[in-house]
């Protein structure tokens, strides 16, 4: 009922029958896909290596290549019961391929772990884990982690043990963050790429050297794209089978007309819209059987699905209500990638995220509203299969109709977070300071959390290269350079939190620090970056990034068209913070010296005077997101001291043809706010050691108190245009906010100003009836939860246990 | 005090609930009523008032120490404040860490209210929001009020006044044509029952209803529903006949009783009045709304 009533607000009406149709297989979908326990699968693991060991003659490109066909031509195919597309990123629903070619140090540590470790948790059998360790013990010493490990220099190791840098993800899973050119494969299908490769590889004079790797190069995508085909093939056959068995008519029929799709595509270019979605998804998952990264993303798949469902609605081959159900039938299919992970890399990673970014609204490439009835249907679908994967994005043009805004605020109602508001506003400006055309800039979409990239032209690693800790840096900068955690020395800046005389000197010392970080930070990149180059090219991956096959090389090797990276930093909010209340307390009122500070912060606020002294430093000195200007300034200027730095250092691409080769800031911190926590110590701003440090450029928790709006101009307030990495802003709302039009139109209203205001992102979640009664039971972890009722709001904490009640009985009733 | 400035004891910014679009309401202090369930005791009287916040008390009992005026004593359950000693100096408020202790009340000026409500003026432009007076009772500072609606005029922003209007009709027919909306309390059109509850005769507020209604002013009718006290059927009736003879199309908000405010009586050291009385039932709200709607009023629940 209730999704049929959003359906309605879009505009778009969907005939009743379809509609009717389409939830029940949804449904049973979406049931099954949940009592599927999660488990390890080791099919690829396994004829990658024996496809490894069989051709170690081979340069490596066509090494891994070869593997990559060995996998589709022998991995075990299934289809689920009701499903409309093939093609599965295991041999068992819900299973998680293992990547040895990145890491097995953790998989011989971890495997027996898998199934108890605290969360991510994955079911093992016996056969598989011999299996595994066996194909492990191969690998010993020649993975890309090992590589990494050798080659990293001595200071860059030891500001990772610190935690000011942490970059394991970028060793034990390569990079990702990629979207392929899904246009291209769609117009020329497997058979065009081929053919492209082909034309270059004849045309090549092979007397200039430069033109060697390019022949193993253009050799390597021919074997790559026939492995798509081969797996295609082989489901073609497979569903002809299970046709020819089926007693059912209804799917007999559905069987044997997948076979014909899949015989077809993704070899031949897609010619109806069922064939076009099934293009789309071979080609994202076989990019994500290729090679271990996440925030492998769809794009915008409202503007290129677009003509394939208007040229079969206006033949009268399909309606709305069809289109909905084959797109959630892909969003089923995207969520059944899941990736497993070194526990150290899950703990920044929590839940099994792939971020598969799907990218709606917007305009054109030539600047016109890019929104239709694709748009409007893709949101339907979401609405349907409320899963965490594809993760939605939603770009907002001021050329945008309200009535699509309004859509995306009634599916964020529904309460689980999407989509996600970006702004068009901030975003072509700020990729066009970095380079980027206008008519690329505008066709921007979002790549993993917040990433704003070309679409098929920007080479690996868009976001999630080294995570810096400002928080963490803070710490060492106020200890005299050394962490206090490990003893390890990154720099002296010659004075420290006990001995500086004014704040100028602290400010220096964090500068000192900074520079010698980023320095770092860059050295680690140029290691990982040459490894994962050397040895883990990606053939499938290049034949569908603009630019690699007119160059004859990987994205890594600077085929693609843009290269620009990011890295995400994370407890910005609390080191300006902290910052403040070191400059307001000590330097400005005097209340304390800061010797007495340092003290109290090594003792992590204890007895009962430090006790009140953090209680003065969490609640007397300003904390950012209340709109005061000294502290957001603060906060701007801390982001600023980074970027400097950062904007020195070119990639590791430089000279070798993309534009840019430069990397630039981003918030998107992603669940690494909590283990960067772990590792610092007390903080000025009144932060226990060990606690979460702020998510994104969100405050600290329970510290912003002047609502919304106060929140949203304070998040302006940072340089935002030059965060063209993105910046991260989680709010919280409760239901009753959203429930009425009137509420809706509000939030669409609070959305247009924070983006007149210079904003980037905003995501919302809508405070459920359970989480007031968690409230309840537990009100420590909801300090910040506010409340309001008619003309009046107040912290639910501290409120009387029946008017609390009240309130949950109100909000129930408002939904 | 000066005429362009008063005590203000709070800015509510995203107000979604008091007049269109996203506001900033302004609680201005005192007001010549005294209601039974008001909410807000601590805007009644025009001054600043020291509020304990016992849940957030830390128990260093600093403040004890540091009073000029020997007002605060430390028991087993916390701060006792002695009233009729403290003189609202602050001290103990500024030395409180926890925030345990803070003041109601802040002194203002037109100017410096203004500066912060402008500080989401873009807010105001994207949902057709503003800024809404509130109290108190906005027109017990007239002279105030009347700088504070000038500035907000000269700022263009859409001006909302959360009013019973127990006040002189000059005063009310000086401001109406600034004010684009009136969110006019009616409590009920009984005055014996008026005087019994607010203290005051309702014949200066139905008064003015009638000026206002008569000059084609914005009006939108706030009733507070409190169980036994306003909701009879009688009460209804009269109220309905009251508004159809004068305002047949206005937009009714029906206020529902509710004990947000019992926290707050017990941090002002006030004993709260309806002390047995349960919020309205949600049927019965439901049956009120319908009658109010059948009648062709607009009619919603909260505002």
């Amino acid at each position: 009922m209730e999704l049929w009533k959003i359906s309605k607000f879009s505009g778009f009406h969907l005939e009743p029958p379809l509609w009717a149709g389409a939830p029940s297989r949804i449904e049973a979908i979406r049931g099954k896909v949940f009592e599927a326990v999660q488990s390890v699968c080791p099919q690829r693991a396994r004829y990658l290596t024996k496809a490894y060991m069989e051709n170690q003659s081979d340069p490596m490109i066509k090494r891994r290549a070869k593997a990559f066909r060995s996998v589709l031509r022998n991995i075990d195919l299934f289809i689920e019961d009701h499903q409309l597309l093939a093609g599965n990123y295991a041999a068992r629903p819900r299973a998680a391929s293992i990547f040895p070619e990145y890491s097995v140090n953790w998989l011989l540590d971890e495997i027996d772990e898998l199934p108890r470790r605290q969360g991510d948790r994955f079911a093992v059998n016996r056969d598989d884990r011999d299996e595994l360790i066996g194909i492990a013990e191969w690998w010993k010493g020649k993975t890309l982690e090992d590589r990494c490990l050798a080659t990293l220099p001595e200071p860059v190791l030891d500001i990772y043990a610190t935690g000011v840098l942490a970059a394991g993800g970028n060793m034990t899973s390569g990079d990702g963050h990629i979207m392929l050119d899904f246009e291209a494969i769609l117009r020329e299908g497997a058979s065009g790429i081929i053919a492209g490769a082909s034309e270059k590889l004849e045309a090549l004079d092979l007397t200039q050297p430069e033109n060697h790797h390019k022949r193993i190069f253009y050799e390597s995508v021919i074997i790559a794209y026939q492995g798509m085909i081969a797996y295609a093939e082989r489901y073609s056959s497979m569903l002809a089978a299970l046709a020819e068995t089926e007693k059912d008519e209804r799917r007999r029929a559905e069987l044997a007309g997948l076979s014909g799709i899949c015989g077809r595509v993704p070899r031949l270019p897609a010619s109806t819209f069922h064939e076009a979605v099934q293009t789309v998804w071979f080609a994202h998952l076989l990019s994500q059987i290729e090679s271990n990264g996440h925030s492998m993303s769809f794009g915008r798949l409202d503007q290129y699905l677009y003509p394939y469902y208007k040229q079969d609605l206006d033949a009268g081959e399909i309606t709305g209500g069809k289109a909905v159900e084959l797109l959630a039938c892909l969003w089923l299919k995207s969520f059944g990638v899941i990736k497993i992970r070194p526990w150290s890399h899950t703990r920044f990673s929590g839940g099994s995220p792939t971020y598969q970014n799907l990218t709606l609204g917007g305009i054109t490439p030539g600047g016109g509203d890019a929104v239709n009835e694709l748009t409007y249907l893709c949101l339907d679908s979401i609405a349907l299969t409320r899963l965490p994967q594809p993760n939605v994005s939603a770009r907002y043009n001021e050329l945008n109709p309200d009535a699509y805004l309004k859509k995306c605020m009634d599916v964020i109602a529904i309460g689980f977070g999407m989509p996600a508001m970006h702004s068009d506003r901030m975003m072509i400006p700020s990729l066009m300071d970095r380079g980027v055309s206008a008519e690329d800039a505008n066709n921007y979409a979002i790549v993993g959390c917040i990433e704003p990239i070309v679409p098929g032209k920007f080479g690996y690693r868009a976001a999630g290269m080294t995570f810096t800790n400002f928080a963490k840096l803070l710490e060492i900068a106020l200890n005299g350079g050394a962490d206090p955690r490990t003893g390890i020395l990154i720099e002296d800046p010659g004075v420290s939190l006990g001995t500086a005389s004014s704040f100028e000197e602290i400010m220096t010392a964090f500068r000192t620090l900074m520079k010698r970080t980023i320095e770092l930070r860059v050295q680690g990149e140029h290691c990982i970056d040459f490894a994962l180059e050397e040895l883990v090219p990606d053939a499938f991956c290049a034949g569908l990034i603009s630019g690699c096959i007119a160059r004859g090389k990987t994205p890594k090797e600077g085929g693609s068209i843009y290269d620009l990276v990011t890295g995400p930093e994370t407890g910005i909010v609390n080191a300006a913070n902290s910052l403040e209340a070191i400059r307001d307390i000590v330097f400005d009122k005097g209340v304390l010296s800061g010797a007495r500070l340092a003290e109290i912060l090594r003792s992590n606020f204890d007895g009962k005077e430090a006790g009140n002294i953090r209680l003065l430093l969490l609640n007397k000195a300003g904390k950012f997101g209340n709109d005061i200007d000294r502290v957001d300034e603060l906060a701007a200027l801390v982001y600023r001291i980074f970027m400097e730095e950062q904007e020195k250092y070119p990639t590791a691409r430089r000279g070798q043809g993309p534009i840019g080769c430069l990397s630039y800031p981003c918030t998107a911190t992603i669940s690494g706010n909590v283990p960067s926590g772990a590792i610092v110590g007390a903080s000025a701003e009144g932060r226990f050691a060990g606690e979460p440090l702020t998510e994104g450029c969100s405050p600290y928790h329970g510290t912003d108190k002047n609502g919304p709006t106060a929140l949203l101009r304070s998040v302006a307030k940072m340089p935002t245009r030059l965060i063209t990495g993105g910046n991260l802003l989680n709010m919280k709302f409760a239901p009753s906010s959203m429930a009425s039009d009137e509420g809706k139109e509000k939030m669409m209203g609070l959305i247009k100003a924070f983006y007149k205001l210079g904003g980037w992102h905003v995501q919302f979640n809508i405070i459920s009836t359970d989480t007031l009664l968690r409230a309840q039971t537990h009100p420590e972890e909801h300090r910040d939860l506010v409340v309001r009722v008619a003309g009046y709001s107040a912290l639910f904490n501290e409120l009387e246990q029946s008017t609390q009640n009240d309130i949950i009985a109100r909000t129930e009733h408002a939904l | 005090m000066p005429s362009d400035s008063g005590l203000i004891f709070e800015i509510e910014r995203f107000a979604t609930f008091d007049g269109p679009g996203i506001r900033t309401v302004v609680f201005m202090s005192s007001c010549p009523l005294c209601c039974a369930w008001c909410a807000n005791p601590e805007s009644r009287d025009p001054k600043r008032r020291l509020m304990y916040w016992k849940n957030r008390c830390a128990g260093c009992l600093r403040c004890a120490a540091s009073c000029p005026a020997e007002a605060l004593t430390a028991g087993s359950g916390g701060i006792t404040i002695d009233y009729r000693r403290c003189d609202c100096c602050g001290v103990c408020a500024e030395g409180c860490n926890a925030q345990a202790l803070t003041l109601a009340g802040e002194l203002m000026t037109a100017g410096e209210v203004m500066e912060r409500v402008s500080r989401d003026s873009v807010f105001y432009e994207q949902t057709g929001g503003g800024v809404t007076f509130s109290g108190g009772e906005p027109f017990a500072r007239f002279d105030f009020l009347f700088s504070l609606v000038t500035e907000a005029r000269n700022r263009g922003f859409h001006i909302c006044v959360e009013t019973t209007s127990c006040a002189p009709k000059e005063q009310i027919a000086r401001l109406s044509p600034f004010i684009n909306i009136f969110l006019y309390d009616i409590k009920c059109i009984d005055d014996a029952k008026h005087i019994k509850w607010t203290g005051v005769s309702n014949k200066l507020i139905l008064e003015n209803y009638r000026y206002l209604a008569g000059n084609g002013a914005g009006i939108t009718v706030r009733m507070p529903l409190i169980p036994s006290i306003n909701d009879g059927e009688d009460d209804l009736k009269q109220a309905r006949d009251f508004f159809l003879e004068l305002s047949p199309r206005t937009r009714i908000d029906l206020l529902p009783y509710h004990r947000l405010g019992v926290t707050k009586y017990e941090r002002l050291g006030l004993a709260y009045p309806l002390t047995g009385l349960e919020p309205p039932g949600a049927e019965s709200i439901r049956r009120i709304k319908t009658f109010f709607e059948e009648a062709g009023f607009t009619t919603t629940i909260g505002g």
